[in-house]
């Protein structure tokens, strides 16, 4: 589904992304994590193209992203985005932000959006929020409407760059409760989080990154008790607090 | 009150004139100011630095100078203009730079998150721009844009000075003529008064409720 390639990465004289390979199937759902500043958010913005790359190569169901042939957006209708900030769109209800995407970019008529939006924001159980603004709701339910915003353009991909980081720890559940959800029902996920309960729970693989290069790359089970780096396990000692 | 009956019909005609150039004058260059402050923060090679450049020159040119441009020099570059279209050609130029101005702050001032969130939607551009940002902009520059109004309907006056007999210019003549001189630019300034007062009040408005919608996003 997508596969990155010797991908590197500059801002200006700063090497952000370091040779990085990987690959994600159909159906997989995939973890990454790292300190901050390892290069987790640029390396997800440069799948749907809002970053570009100085070498290397990701495709995204066989789309090259970065090949100034491609339609990005033909690649963007297929990848759904959730972000730390949730990033609303402001002055818009919660129902206005899940249907404009398919109806300007798929061109699906009001009625048939809205009644479509309406079954999304039930999905992440926020249907009696449909005609509220975003300045109106918790941290929490803003991030669920992010994540039916993205669902609405039925994605084959979806990527969440710390989706809970920005959230007061008694909302994490609610919005890691709509993830796992997700998870279940076969979506292929890539999610930077530090949530370790969320990536034992569903994480097929948990990809860690450490100065912009992939260091392990595991599935759950071994990523937590053997894993072979030693960076690796300084880091799972820091965030799990052992 | 006689005096006022005599000038009332003369200053009608320029008062006409006036309120035409004001709105020729803002429909044009919002649309000037549109087109440019969302080329100006697209960084459009070429063209955008074009527009800097072109923000700068009338920034730095007086406003009288910019309509003898368009009156007296544009004729030797084969362009003959009428007083009126001079006139309103000028205002554009110079307002249309200051509304390129206002706009682009506008975009620049939304959230980069925003932007972001309308492109990995897979939205154009122009959806982008439409749906997403200037709605957000459009709140941000509501209350410098009512200012800049207000700036040009005070500017209209200037055009005079290439004989388009606007309501200033008016009461000008009308005083040579031996007019009462207090009462005619009495109701000239009331004239300005009344149509720039409900701008500066609906700017000032805008801005308080602009402080308060920021507040609760
Ligand atoms: N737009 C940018 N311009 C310059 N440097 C950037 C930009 N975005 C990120 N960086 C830098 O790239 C590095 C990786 O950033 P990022 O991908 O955000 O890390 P992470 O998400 O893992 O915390 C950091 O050193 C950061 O300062
Ligand atoms: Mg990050």
């Amino acid at each position: 589904m997508i596969t990155v390639t010797n991908v590197h990465k500059w801002f200006g004289k700063l090497h952000v992304l370091k040779d990085v390979s990987f690959k994600v199937a159909k159906g997989e759902v995939i973890v990454i994590c790292g300190v901050s500043g390892s290069g987790k958010s640029t390396l997800i913005r440069c799948i749907n193209g809002l970053e570009r790359i100085q070498g290397g190569t990701i495709t995204v169901d066989s789309m090259n992203v970065h090949d100034p042939k491609t339609d990005i957006n033909l690649i963007r209708k297929e990848v759904g985005m959730v972000f730390q900030s949730f990033n609303l769109f402001p002055h818009m209800t919660s129902l206005e932000n899940v249907t404009l995407g398919p109806r300007e970019v798929r061109k699906i008529p009001k009625d048939e959006a809205d009644r479509m939006g309406l079954e999304l924001l039930a999905r992440v159980g926020l249907e009696d929020k449909a005609h509220s603004y975003p300045a109106s709701l918790s941290g929490g339910q803003q991030q669920r409407v992010a994540i039916a915003r993205a669902l609405a353009m039925q994605p084959k991909v979806m990527l969440f760059d710390e989706p809970t980081s920005a959230l007061d720890p008694e909302m994490i559940k609610e919005v890691l409760d709509v993830m796992v959800k997700l998870a279940d029902d076969g979506m292929t996920m890539l999610v930077v989080t530090h949530e370790m309960g969320f990536a034992r729970k569903v994480a097929h693989r948990i990809t860690f990154i450490d100065e912009g290069s992939i260091v392990e790359e595991a599935p759950p089970d071994v990523f937590f008790t053997e894993p072979t780096q030693e960076r690796t396990r300084r880091f799972l000692e820091q965030i799990l607090h052992v | 009150m006689e005096v006022v009956l005599k000038v009332t019909p003369h200053l009608l005609q320029g008062i006409y004139l006036t309120i035409y150039l004001s709105i020729a004058g803002m429909a044009l260059s919002l649309g000037v100011g549109f087109i440019g402050g969302m080329i100006r923060s697209a960084r459009v090679p070429l063209l955008s630095p074009f527009l800097g450049a072109y923000v700068a020159f009338v920034r730095g040119t007086p406003f009288l100078l910019v309509i003898f441009i368009m009156y007296y020099v544009l004729p030797a570059f084969g362009l003959r203009l009428g007083a009126l279209s001079a006139g309103v050609l000028g205002l554009i130029v110079h307002e249309g730079a200051y509304m390129t101005e206002i706009v682009k702050g506008g975009i620049d001032a939304v959230d980069r998150g925003q932007d972001e969130a309308a492109k990995a939607l897979g939205l154009t551009y122009m959806q982008k721009m439409r749906h997403v940002i200037l709605p957000q902009a459009v709140r941000l520059i509501l209350p410098p844009l009512a200012g800049q109004f207000v700036l040009l309907v005070k500017a209209t006056s200037v055009v005079s000075l290439i004989g388009i007999t606007e309501v200033t210019r008016v009461g000008q003549q009308l005083t040579q003529r031996g007019e009462h001189t207090f009462i005619t630019f009495g109701m000239v300034a009331l004239f300005y008064f009344l149509v720039c007062y409900p701008l500066v009040k609906f700017s000032d408005r805008m801005e308080r409720r602009l402080s308060k919608w920021i507040e609760t996003v």
